[in-house]
C-alpha cells in the first residue's frame, strides 16, 4: 500500500535495505525515529541478519536508539516488579496491557519498543482498593484540572492516570479496554476472565493471544492520533506472526471478535497488516471479515486515510491531502468515544450523518 | 575544501538555500539558516573545519531559522529545528549562533548512544588525555581555553565522549563556550584566540565563543585513551591545589555527571568501572589559570615519564 | 510469637559489583540504579546475596566482623539501612 514509503517497505521486506543509498539511509532513518520504529528497525535488521548491510553511520543510529529502548525495557520490567510489589496483599488479579503486556511474555512485539505509561485493567469493584494501594506506595494522582478530572472519571477509565512520586513513572488503572461512552463495548469481564498468567509473577496477567489481538486492533483503529500509527501495525503484525503458527487461533479470532462486537477493527487489521507489510494472514479470515468492513460507499475513503496516516509523520512520508485524512481521523475518533452532543455540531454535521448511516 | 576557503557569498547562498555538510568530529551535520548572525560567527569560527561536498548522509540536519508570525518581527525570536520538529522554546533573535551550539550539543548528547557521553572538557597533551567532569561554574570551560591555549589539544569543552569497547575518547574540536567574566580572562590569556561576538543576556549571563585551535581541529580524528580525571573547581584567591580522589567517588560524580550513564544501563556500568581503574582521578581547586596550567603540564610530564 | 522478618536481596534481578578498597559500587539490574556502600553496607548486602537472614543473625554478624557490640544502636543502624535497601529495591522480605 506505500511502496513508495522508505520505512514502510524496510519492514514489509527488509532485504530490501541491501540495495538503499546513503541518501536513502538518511531519510530512512528519520523517517524511523519520527515513527518511533528505529530501534525496532534496528531488531528486524539483526534478526533477518542483515546489520553488515548497513553503512557505518546508519548503524550508530540504530544502534544509540536501540540503546535507548534497552533502557526503556528494563525501566518497564522494574516498573510492573514494583507494581506487583505494591498492589501482591490487595490479591487482586492484574491484567497488563498493549507493550507491557508484549514484554512480560516476551513476545517479538516488544522488541526495540518505547514505553511511557503502563496501562493495567482491574476489576470495576477493585478499583477503589488498587487506588489506595498505589497511593500507599508512592503513586499520586496525576493534577488535572477540572475539565480534565470530569473527562477521565466520566467519559474515560474512570481514574485519572497516577504518577510515582520518586519513580515519575505513570500507571493507567482501567477496568475496561474503551471509554464508557464507547459505541462498542467489549465485555471487560469476558477478557478478565480469558487472562492469561505472567511467568514468575503471582497476580500479574495479561490479556490471552487472542484477546490482545482484538485490543491491539482496537486501540488502533478507535485512536485519534496516529504518531504511532506504523508502529502499532507493526505490533499487530508481530502478534499475527507469533500467534497465526497455531492454526486455532485464527479461527478463534474471528469467532472472539464477533462475540465482542470488535469485528471492525479486526478488519481493518487484517487488511492494513497485509496492505502495508505483507503480513501472511490466511485467505480465509480475509475472506471471513471481508463483510465486516465498512460498506461500498466508505471503503475506498478509509483505505485513503489510513494510506496516509499509518506512516510515520514525517513531511518525505506525506502523500497529497496527508494532513487532512489525520484530522479526519482524529473527529472520526472522538466521534465514535463520545456522545454526539458533546462533539462541535457544525463541524461535525455532515460528516455524523453519513458515518452514523454506513459505519 | 575548508569553510575558509568558500567566500561569504557563497557560503551565504549555501546556507540559505541547500545547505551545508560539515565534519564534526565523528559526525556529519546538515547546517541551513537564513540567519546573517549565524552566517558570520560560523564563517569565522568555523574557518578550519572540513566542508564535505556531494555528501548524502548527515547524522544531524539542524536549521536555525526565524518563527512564521508576529514573532519574525516583534521581539523576534530565533528557533532550532531539528530534521522537521523544534525540540526547545525559541530563543531571543539575536542567540543564533550560541543556540546553534548547544542545539548541537543535544543533537549529540541525545542521539549517540554509541558513546558514554560524559558532561566534562577533555585535553591531550603529548599522549596524556585528562577528563575534566564539572557542573557548569566550577570553571572548567575557562580552565580548558586556557590549557589549549599553551599546547594542549582540545577534544571537547562540554562532552566528553567515550568509546564503549575500546574506551577511547572521541573529539569533537568544536569551539569552547566561555561565560561572563570568563570571556575577559581568555581574551588577555590568549590575545591571539578568535572569538565570536559577545551574546548578552542569555540565561547563562554573556556568553561568546571561542574558536577550537587549528591544530585541534586538523588532528579531530585522533582518538586516545584517557589517563586521568580531574574534578575542577575555580575557588576565587584559593591555592592551587591537587588532591587525590576516591575511586568510588569520583565513580558516582562521573555517572552522575553523565549524559547517559543510566541509559546504557549494565554497559554503562562496565565501562565506568573500566574507566575509573584505569585513570588517576584527583580534584583540583585553583584561582590562578597560570599556575593551574603549570599543574596539568606536571601531571603530563610526570606520567610520560613513568610509561 | 509470629516469625521474624527474613530479607534477602532481590531475586528476580542480579547485582554488579565494583569494589576499590572500603569504596563499593554497586548497579542493580532491576531498577537501573547504582550505588556507593562502605564496608557495613557491603557486608549485609553480600550476606543477604548468598541466603536470607533475620535482623538478629545480620546483627550477630556485623558485632563479630567489625569488632562491636551487638547492642540497641547497632540494631537500630542496621534496622534503618535494611529498610533504606527496601525502599531501594535492593533487597525485599520473605515471608
Amino acid at each position: 500500500m506505500r511502496d513508495d514509503c522508505l520505512i514502510v517497505r524496510a519492514f514489509s521486506l527488509p532485504e530490501i535495505v541491501a540495495s538503499y543509498t546513503s541518501y536513502d539511509w538518511d531519510v530512512l532513518i528519520r523517517q524511523a525515529r519520527r515513527g518511533d520504529v528505529l530501534a525496532r528497525l534496528y531488531f528486524v535488521l539483526k534478526q533477518h541478519q542483515l546489520l553488515t548491510k548497513v553503512p557505518e553511520p546508519a548503524l550508530n543510529h540504530l544502534m544509540s536508539a536501540w540503546a535507548l529502548a534497552q533502557k526503556h525495557e528494563r525501566d518497564l520490567r522494574w516498573e510492573v516488579n514494583r507494581i506487583q510489589h505494591a498492589l501482591n496483599e490487595t490479591e487482586i488479579p492484574i491484567v497488563l496491557l498493549k507493550g507491557a503486556a508484549y514484554l512480560m511474555q516476551n513476545l517479538p512485539a516488544a522488541q526495540g519498543r518505547f514505553y511511557a505509561d503502563i496501562d493495567i485493567m482491574v476489576p470495576k469493584e477493585s478499583l477503589p482498593v488498587v487506588e489506595r494501594a498505589l497511593l500507599i506506595h508512592g503513586w499520586m494522582a496525576v493534577k488535572l484540572d477540572v475539565y480534565d478530572q470530569q473527562y477521565y472519571r466520566k467519559w474515560m477509565h474512570e481514574i485519572p492516570p497516577m504518577r510515582h512520586r520518586r519513580r515519575q513513572t505513570v500507571i493507567d488503572v482501567h477496568h475496561r479496554i474503551l471509554p464508557e461512552t464507547t459505541r462498542a463495548q467489549p465485555d471487560a469481564k469476558k477478557l478478565l476472565d480469558a487472562s492469561i498468567p505472567v511467568d514468575g509473577y503471582e497476580s500479574v496477567r495479561t490479556l490471552s493471544p487472542v484477546d490482545m489481538v482484538l485490543h491491539s486492533a482496537t486501540h488502533l483503529f478507535y485512536e485519534g492520533e496516529l504518531d504511532h500509527g506504523l508502529r502499532d501495525l507493526l505490533d499487530l503484525h508481530e502478534l499475527f506472526l507469533i500467534f497465526g503458527e497455531n492454526e486455532n487461533f485464527w479461527n478463534k479470532l474471528g469467532e472472539r471478535a464477533r462475540k465482542l462486537e470488535l469485528t471492525r477493527p479486526l478488519y481493518y487489521a487484517l487488511r492494513y497488516t497485509k496492505g502495508f507489510l505483507n503480513t501472511p494472514i490466511p485467505q480465509q479470515s480475509i475472506r471471513q471479515i471481508e463483510t465486516e468492513g465498512p460498506n461500498w460507499l466508505f471503503a475506498p475513503l478509509m483505505d485513503a486515510l489510513y494510506k496516509r496516516a499509518l506512516v510515520p509523520v514525517h513531511p518525505s512520508c506525506d502523500l497529497y491531502m496527508t494532513s487532512l485524512a489525520r484530522w479526519l481521523l482524529y473527529i472520526r475518533a472522538h466521534y465514535l468515544r463520545m456522545p454526539m452532543y458533546l462533539l462541535i455540531p457544525h463541524l461535525m454535521r455532515k460528516a455524523f450523518i453519513k458515518e452514523k448511516e454506513n459505519s | 575544501m575548508k569553510i575558509s576557503d568558500l567566500s561569504l557569498t557563497n557560503l551565504k547562498q549555501r546556507l540559505g538555500t541547500s545547505g551545508i555538510y560539515l565534519h564534526t568530529g565523528p559526525f556529519v551535520t546538515h547546517l541551513q539558516s537564513k540567519i546573517p548572525s549565524i552566517l558570520n560567527n560560523f564563517a569565522l569560527l568555523y574557518a578550519n573545519n572540513t566542508l564535505l561536498d556531494n555528501e548524502e548522509f548527515a547524522d544531524f540536519h539542524i536549521n536555525l531559522a526565524t518563527p512564521r508570525g508576529l514573532r519574525r518581527w516583534y521581539r523576534s525570536q530565533v528557533m532550532f529545528h531539528f530534521d522537521d520538529q523544534v525540540p526547545f522554546k525559541p530563543l531571543p533573535y539575536q542567540q543564533a549562533f550560541p543556540m546553534m551550539e548547544w542545539g548541537l550539543n543535544w543533537c549529540i548528547s541525545n542521539h549517540a548512544h554509541q558513546y558514554l557521553i560524559l558532561h566534562s572538557a577533555v585535553v591531550e597533551k603529548d599522549g596524556f588525555a585528562a577528563i575534566l567532569p564539572a557542573p557548569p561554574g566550577s570553571g572548567k570551560s575557562t580552565l580548558c581555553a586556557g590549557l589549549v591555549n599553551r599546547g594542549w589539544r582540545l577534544l571537547s569543552d562540554e562532552l566528553g565522549l567515550i568509546s564503549l569497547d575500546q574506551l577511547e575518547l572521541v573529539p569533537l574540536a568544536r569551539p569552547v563556550n566561555l561565560k561572563n567574566e570568563s570571556i575577559e580572562v581568555i581574551k588577555k590569556f590568549a590575545p591571539q584566540a578568535i572569538f565570536s561576538d559577545d551574546f548578552a543576556d542569555t540565561n547563562k549571563g554573556t556568553v561568546a565563543l571561542m574558536q577550537a585551535p587549528v591544530t585541534s581541529v586538523a588532528r579531530s580524528n585522533e582518538l586516545v585513551k584517557p589517563a586521568c580525571i580531574v574534578i575542577p573547581k575555580y575557588r576565587p584567591n584559593a591555592a592551587t591545589h591537587l588532591e587525590h580522589e576516591s575511586k568510588g567517588h569520583m565513580f558516582m560524580h562521573v555517572a552522575d555527571s553523565a549524559f547517559n550513564y543510566s541509559l546504557l544501563g549494565l554497559t554503562g556500568f562496565e565501562t565506568l568501572v573500566k574507566l575509573i581503574d584505569r585513570c588517576d582521578c584527583y580534584t583540583f581547586t585553583y584561582s590562578k589559570l597560570q599556575e593551574a596550567i603549570e599543574t596539568f603540564d606536571e601531571l603530563a610530564t610526570v606520567n610520560n615519564t613513568i610509561c | 510469637m509470629s516469625e521474624p522478618v527474613k530479607w534477602r536481596v532481590i531475586s528476580v534481578f542480579t547485582l554488579h559489583w565494583c569494589s576499590w578498597g572500603d569504596e563499593h559500587v554497586v548497579y542493580n539490574a532491576g531498577s537501573g540504579d547504582t550505588h556507593l556502600f562502605n564496608d557495613f553496607a557491603a557486608l549485609i548486602l553480600r550476606t543477604l546475596q548468598e541466603k536470607a537472614a533475620t535482623l538478629e543473625e545480620l546483627s550477630q554478624l556485623c558485632a563479630t566482623s567489625f569488632k562491636q557490640d551487638e547492642d540497641e544502636e547497632l540494631n537500630a543502624q542496621l534496622n534503618e539501612l535494611l529498610l533504606e535497601l527496601d525502599r531501594l529495591g535492593v533487597i525485599e522480605r520473605i515471608h
